[in-house]
């Protein structure tokens, strides 16, 4: 049998590590909302370039914890593959528009390299996994 | 006055409280759907090739 470095099991091996991931995404997103809406200044266009600054804060907030809620659910046992796979489509989306607009729109260039290579692979992984094991 | 706060309260903490209401909603008791019921498919597969198997190897003697 051919396992390549992505094994097609690996959603139920590492399972727990992606639910904690999940899980700490998901508390960024309320921390992020709270201070959204007590006006803090967590958000700034210096920070995230003018493209991410076009969209309100409370917006990025609901859609990080939304996103991260649906992915959360669909990781639990058993696996809910579509809803993995929707919520890992709208993380790409999300780290997508945050990676280019922190790196090439004014941002700090540093924030946007955490975005494009630690977390934007790591969901096309998850996405991917979750398309070909729900078929 | 007391209003206010409750507004304030609620729009600062409803909608992360509700994300955590709907998540434990979700996944509470697991989900509906039959883990087993996919291994069972699977075991009936198995069973009809084998005795297709069976068949052929029957024709052969």
């Amino acid at each position: 049998m051919k396992v390549g470095w992505l094994a097609s099991n690996s959603l139920d091996r590492h399972r727990p590590l992606l639910v904690a991931l999940q899980c700490a995404l998901f508390f960024i997103g309320v921390l992020f909302w709270i201070d959204a809406m007590t006006g803090g200044a967590g958000f700034e266009e210096t920070t995230w370039g003018w493209l991410a600054y076009s969209f309100p804060a409370v917006g990025w907030a609901f859609i990080n914890m939304a996103t991260s809620a649906i992915t959360i659910i669909g990781l639990m046992k058993p696996i809910r593959y579509w809803m993995v796979a929707v919520g890992a489509a709208l993380h790409c989306v999300q780290f997508l528009i945050l990676s280019y607009s922190a790196a090439l729109c004014g941002g700090v260039f540093v924030i946007g390299l955490y975005a494009s290579v630690v977390f934007l692979p790591l969901h096309l992984w998850l996405l991917l996994e979750a398309v070909r094991s729900g078929k | 006055m007391e209003n206010d706060v409750l507004q304030t309260l609620l729009a600062t903490y409803g909608a992360p409280l509700l994300f955590v209401v709907f998540i434990w909603w979700q996944t509470r008791g697991g989900s509906k759907e039959d883990p087993g019921a996919k291994i069972l498919e699977a075991l009936a597969d198995l069973r009809e090739r084998v005795a297709k198997i069976e068949g052929y190897l029957e024709g052969d003697k």
